[in-house]
């Protein structure tokens, strides 16, 4: 399953958040970067169908290997007022852990998860196993009997993960997930991200560039509601507008530029072409 | 080890295995009903309810004249203290899985809505009210045992199942549409501030108040027309808070929604309640029914009538033997006393003439007998019922129009006054004659009550009336 984006603007009152973004998100791991308040959020939102684009719409698709269009789930016309915008989203099935999210301490792990199946309209008898199966992939298949409580923070992490993917969703969207983990967690999640892309449709919204390039096969980048990059992280790692992006910063500056990874040497290109400021 | 050994300790393992299985399926099976949170978010409780329930009743199990209306009141009388625990751990509950951060608050859940708050519902009023049925069902059993007075009043007792039931679902609502933990003890407050109105309230809150102020007896009916009412409220209330609830997890499943949106689905959906709570204050329906000539069985004896209800014809002799020694004792034939009734027999009007001589016995369930007739024939009602009168029985120190200061004269012939229908009740009850009476013989008092029954009766006795010593 990919998902496009088609023409969506959307604004909060008078204030455009989003100005016409065109993006297909295809199988696999994809990075979505932004600047804070460059929208990202916002974008995620209307992927998932909790806000409405002012226009355009999201539209769910089967994709072939070679990345063309093999049939689109449902596809209304669009209004002005996108008024069809989320039913456009068709019969794709979301996965969504948001950055910040809670769980009942007194349930037990595979309850919460099995839970999350259950409002998900998977058969009640089907949830536990279900909830199982997503512990298992998150590794925490042999914490699946306690108390949500007794959880670290990276597991607790994971839980949210593993409710994510528990009813076998064609989208997870992934709001920054190893926020807050210590780095060792971090590199967990960032395995099971890699591993779960591999055979589902990902979409991280994070600000840490490593983790992009570690875990993305493609990236978005937003920047003031625009989408001003789409396509490979090597694509990005490669931008060259020529002459020190620092501007004139001086040895030190220079010194700094030497000691950004790739990627983090592309964006702040990309950024620097765009007028926009991290 | 041997085989024979072997053999020997097989079935001592497998009776102490078989209880751990049973043990465990059973928990498993717990834990399946309670699911999605642990079972002591319901089985406490439920526990709890079963508890206060019992703890209420369990006095009226052992009455030997229970009466249905009163044990078919119980369904609602007892919501008290069961409504709260049901209406604020149901809040709790809610508030457990409806925080909007939950992970389980999905885009598009579908199941986010009508079915999760039925499934909660289902689970929470099977156990809350349940828990409630079978606390009360040793009063039910009790109460046919003991072949119980009257029939029992479906509706009466269907109008306490549906308070529950409103109850669990208000407390549910209020906890999706807040859920935060401080709306657990607010909606605590409100169902105790809800019962304390409706008890404070009167007749005026009887339409919608769960519990009553008054309990039924026999020859009293809660009005039809009072529970008609009361269950369509209850049902408006289970059926709006459930509406309440399904709106405010749609909108999470649909990212949420602001303030102001929340208060608009409040207010739409308390409409309904709000008219029927409205309608019943304007126009409030008679609590009870009463059966105005109830059958009665009566007898005769010292010349005064005795009468119970019908329901009751076993009584009449207790009451007899209840009153009967007060009249011993008083000696004379008391002139304004004819007739002894069954209170259950005079709630509807009663004739003028027919009252005339008229004195009430209560004859509660649990056994017992009441009546005020020693403080009648005493005139401790007549005086108290006319405290100005000077230089009466009753008259106190400061009518005398004297000085105000202790220790006169007048005083003390008021204050010995006021001390005679205490002293006769005191003859009356059984006691050697005292106070006022010292010194005299039992037929000596009897002789002066005889002589002054209706200065006693009037509040007119005076100084001069008293005995001399």
């Amino acid at each position: 399953m990919a998902i496009t984006v088609k023409g969506v603007c959307f604004s909060y009152g008078r204030k455009r958040v989003l100005h016409d973004i065109d993006w297909t998100v295809r199988r696999g791991v994809t990075g979505l970067l932004g600047p804070n308040g460059s929208g990202t959020t916002t974008l995620l939102s209307v992927l998932i169908g909790l806000v409405r684009p002012t226009t355009g719409a999201v539209v769910p698709f089967i994709a072939r290997a070679d990345d063309t269009v093999a049939a689109e789930t449902d596809e209304r016309p669009r209004t002005r007022a996108g008024r069809h915008a989320s039913a456009g989203r068709g019969e794709a099935r979301f996965g969504f852990v948001p950055q910040r999210f809670s769980l009942a301490g007194g349930m037990r792990v595979v309850d919460a998860v099995a839970y999350t199946a259950w409002v998900n309209g998977m058969p009640r008898g089907e949830c536990e196993p279900a909830a199982v199966r997503a512990l298992a992939a998150v590794d925490l298949a042999d914490k699946a009997r306690v108390k949500v409580k007794t959880l670290s923070g990276g597991q607790r992490q994971r839980v949210g993960i593993a409710a994510g993917l528990v009813h076998d969703p064609d989208v997870l969207v992934l709001d920054e997930p190893t926020v807050g983990l210590d780095p060792e967690q971090r590199l967990r999640v960032r395995d099971m991200i890699v591993e779960i892309g591999r055979a589902r449709t990902v979409v991280v919204s994070t600000h840490l560039l490593d983790e992009v390039s570690q875990l993305c096969g493609r990236v978005g980048v937003l920047s003031e509601g625009r989408l001003v990059f789409d396509g490979t992280v090597d694509e990005l790692e490669s931008i060259d507008i020529g002459g020190d992006v620092g501007g004139d910063v001086g040895e030190a500056g220079r010194r700094g530029e030497a000691r950004r990874s790739p990627i983090e040497r592309g964006y702040q290109r990309l950024l620097k072409t765009m007028g926009g400021a991290e | 080890m041997t085989a024979t050994q072997e053999r020997a300790q097989r079935p001592a393992q497998e009776t102490t295995r078989r209880p751990r299985q049973l043990l465990a399926a059973v928990l498993a099976h717990v834990r399946g009903w309670c699911w999605p949170l642990t079972p002591a978010t319901v089985v406490v409780p439920a526990a709890l309810i079963v508890v206060v329930v019992v703890v209420m009743t369990a006095p009226m199990w052992g009455w030997p004249y229970p009466l249905w209306v009163q044990t078919s009141a119980q369904f609602h009388q007892q919501f008290t203290w069961a409504g709260l625990i049901a209406g604020t751990s149901a809040c709790w509950y809610a508030t457990q899985l409806h925080a909007p951060d939950r992970i389980w608050i999905q885009p598009h859940a579908p199941r986010l809505g009508a079915p999760a708050v039925h499934r909660h519902l289902r689970l929470l009023v099977s156990w809350f009210v349940g828990a409630y049925l079978v606390a009360l069902t040793p009063l039910v059993v009790a109460t046919m045992v003991a072949g119980g007075l009257g029939s029992p009043d479906p509706l009466a007792m269907l109008s306490g199942v549906l308070a529950m039931v409103a109850a669990v679902a208000l407390g549910y609502a209020l906890g999706t549409v807040v859920p935060l933990l401080v709306m657990v003890p607010i909606t605590a407050a409100g169902f105790y501030a809800l019962l304390v109105v409706g008890h404070a309230g009167g007749d005026s809150y009887a339409a919608v108040a769960p519990a009553l102020h008054l309990e039924p007896e026999l020859g009293q009916r809660e009005s039809p027309a009072l529970l008609v009412f009361r269950i369509a409220v209850f049902v408006a209330v289970a059926v709006m808070a459930t509406g309440l609830a399904t709106r405010r997890l749609q909108r999470l499943a649909f990212g949420g929604s602001p303030v102001w949106q929340r208060v608009v689905d409040v207010v739409i959906h308390a409409a309904t309640p709000a008219v029927l709570i409205t309608v019943s204050l304007v126009n409030k329906p008679a609590l009870f029914e009463v059966d105005v000539h109830p059958d009665a069985a009566c007898t005769v004896q010292r010349e005064i009538r005795y009468c119970v209800h019908a329901d009751q014809q076993l009584r009449l002799a207790a009451l007899v033997d209840t009153v009967d020694p007060v009249i011993a004792r008083y000696g004379a034939t008391p002139d304004l006393l004819t007739q002894v009734w069954d209170q259950s027999l005079a709630w509807g009007p009663i004739d003028r003439d027919l009252a005339r001589g008229l004195q009430l016995a209560w004859l509660r369930p649990d056994g017992t007998i009441q009546t005020d007739i020693a403080i009648v024939l005493s005139g401790l009602y007549s005086c108290s019922l006319d405290p100005a009168a000077p230089d009466t029985a009753a008259g106190t120190a400061s009518d005398d129009g004297g000085d105000g200061a202790g220790g006169t004269p007048a005083e003390a012939q008021t204050e010995t006054l006021a001390a005679v229908p205490g002293d006769i009740l005191t003859f009356l009850e059984g006691d050697p004659p005292s106070g006022t009476f010292a010194g005299m013989t039992v037929p000596q008092v009897q002789q002066w009550l005889d002589r002054h029954q209706r200065a006693l009766h009037t509040c007119t006795l005076t100084t001069e009336d008293l005995p001399q010593p």
